[in-house]
């Protein structure tokens, strides 16, 4: 019996030990936004005074003078556009490809799977340059479109691989059931499989948002007119400018904005986004 | 997929022939083609362009043949990015999954009750965008009025500039490359662990295997496979974050001493100088280099799998 007990007590230190560099690493999350957050309440005076004075009240001055700075609405209106079509042809081309390439007994399925894989194995990051010049050639330098483009195909082979990883779980007798009801295979796969997909539509459609709201790269790359720019965009421009006069307050108001959608998305899916994505590709 | 068992008469048969081929091209060209344009052919194109002289404005490019890889053999800031690049990286994936791996484990065993506090709160930066983090740390690093150096001061620690310094930014920046994914490669492992049978843990504690003895002996091996496809995802993706972080709170500096492969082909084309055939031999050295650490990666975790 004190055996065990003993074990028990070394136990306990052990696990307390775990949580506290569990929580000390928590805190390198928790503090740096939960900074930014106050000081994005502050004067310039008070966050120059001390850097561990609270805000003396809640001042939306920051803020105001941030979207004054940086032309929220505006930036807020292009990065949706660009999302929304992105997502939603991202989406769609991959699920419907994922689907003839998983389900149909097509010949080509696995050539195609393999040629999708180069996608997955090559870093997007060395194709710059040459979808830089693809997207010159073809006429849509500084474009939304571009970026709508670009981002859906750079997601498709990742989409693919889940929502083919997702088909393959379903049972044949569905489709055949729908065969034999006279079904052609257009219904099939838009009322009978299509629906069925959900949880795999939401894990490519909340990595694709996560992908295309929080680049930075890619828009910086290929749109150069202020009146086109999206969020990051915005938030790399005000923080330039701000550097200069030294007045973070604005800037951090601004990131608190800009992190609000990602927050919402993050919050709705965080049990989902997860779930999905190691049912899907990853376990392969 | 099977034919319809009603469908007999040969004309029925072809016009469900029919029916199929168009179906088969209107779902899978729209997905391929775009996949080809700008994700596929790209590839190629940029080793095309690595073989001219192209200044970007225009589309004028001038043929020189492979003048642009005998310059990259012999260039000394190339050389000086790629030992940043791989410094960055090894560390980066030893602790990132040395860690990853540790607290997946830690954090299944059914004793730490606000487990999903940890996940949640780690996962946290991976959805956060990179201009973000950049503002964060760059304001936590700041060596005048940063979080890092008043936290230090309360300490009698002085305070160092953590970005500005070629004594520190290198760690600096392997930090917030860390902290950026160990989160995500956590919450995989995590998912991996629960799925080992809690059988195997019963009779391994019969045995009296200690924990540690169950971890390397029984969930490592068992949960093998994905930490070898996230290691080959990792080596992929980790090319972009790593960009991100090093492109927007150093770029590149001090004096090249954060300069990883990446921030380099940049700062050659979009980054002023203009060089983009230059920077097209750059960015195909890149996919080399990590096409071989994906090959060399695979090869040496090749281990025999076992069924659960």
């Amino acid at each position: 019996m004190g055996k065990k007990k003993s074990i028990q007590v070394s136990r306990t230190i052990v696990d307390n030990i775990v949580r506290l560099v569990l929580i000390l690493y928590t805190l390198t999350i928790i503090i740096p936004f939960t900074f930014m957050f106050l000081n994005s309440l502050k004067t310039n005076q008070e966050f120059f005074s001390s850097i561990w004075s609270l805000p003396s009240k809640f001042r939306i001055e920051n803020y105001k003078r941030g979207l004054e700075l940086s032309n929220i609405p505006r930036l807020f209106l292009n990065t949706i556009y660009i999302v929304v079509f992105a997502s939603l042809i991202n989406i769609l081309f991959s699920s419907m490809l994922a689907y003839s390439i998983s389900r149909t007994g097509f010949k080509l399925s696995n050539t195609i799977y393999n040629y999708l894989l180069i996608g997955l194995l090559t870093p997007g990051i060395i194709c710059i340059i040459p979808v830089f010049f693809v997207v010159r050639v073809i006429g849509l330098y500084n474009t939304r479109e571009a970026l709508i483009l670009v981002y859906a195909a750079f997601n498709m082979a990742f989409s693919v691989f889940v929502m083919y990883s997702f088909f393959k779980t379903l049972p044949k007798d569905l489709e055949e059931a729908a065969f034999i009801d006279g079904a052609t295979y257009f219904q099939t796969f838009w009322k009978v499989m299509f629906p069925l997909t959900k949880p795999g539509l939401i894990t490519i459609g909340v990595f694709g948002f996560l992908d295309y709201w929080n680049d930075y790269l890619i828009a910086m790359t290929l749109v150069i007119s202020e009146p086109l720019k999206t969020v990051s965009q915005g938030v790399m421009k005000l923080q330039a400018a701000q550097n200069v006069r030294t007045d973070f307050g604005p800037l951090f108001a601004v990131c608190i904005i800009a992190m609000i959608p990602v927050i919402v998305v993050y919050a709705l899916f965080q049990g989902k986004l997860t779930a999905g994505l190691t049912a899907g590709a990853i376990k392969g | 997929m099977k034919q319809p068992r009603k469908v007999h008469s040969y004309e029925t048969m072809t016009s469900w022939k029919k029916q199929r081929n168009i179906f088969l091209a209107v779902t899978i060209l729209p997905g391929l083609l775009l996949y080809t344009i700008f994700r596929f052919l790209p590839a190629f194109i940029g080793l095309a362009i690595s073989a001219f002289d192209w200044k970007g404005v225009s589309l004028n490019m001038t043929f020189v043949k492979l003048a642009n890889y005998k310059k990259l053999l012999h260039d000394e800031v190339f050389f000086k990015s790629f030992c940043n690049h791989m410094y960055f990286f090894v560390f980066n994936t030893i602790i990132v999954f040395t860690l990853a791996i540790a607290l997946a484990v830690i954090l299944t065993n059914n004793r730490i009750r606000e487990r999903d506090f940890y996940r949640i709160m780690l996962f946290f930066p991976t959805v956060v965008p990179a201009v973000i983090i950049n503002v964060v740390w760059m304001s936590v690093f700041n060596p005048n009025n940063g979080l890092l150096n008043a936290l230090l001061a309360l300490f009698g620690i002085e305070g160092k500039n953590w970005l500005g310094d070629a004594a520190y930014v290198k760690n600096s920046i392997l930090f917030v490359m860390v902290w950026k994914s160990l989160g995500f490669y956590m919450v995989l492992f995590m998912a991996a662990v629960l799925n080992v049978p809690t059988s195997l843990f019963e009779a391994a504690r019969i045995d009296g295997c200690n924990e540690f003895v169950q971890t390397m002996k029984i969930t490592i091996p068992l949960i093998w496979e994905q930490i070898r496809t996230s290691l080959i995802f990792f080596v992929v993706t980790s090319c972009g974050v790593g960009f991100n972080i090093v492109f927007m709170m150093t770029k590149g500096g001090p004096n090249l001493a954060s300069e990883i492969m990446t921030t380099y082909m940049y700062r050659l084309s979009f980054g002023g100088q203009s060089k983009f055939g230059y920077a097209s031999a750059v960015a195909m050295a890149i996919l080399v280099i990590t096409t071989a650490i994906t090959l060399i990666l695979m090869r040496i975790t090749k281990r025999e799998s076992y069924e659960m």
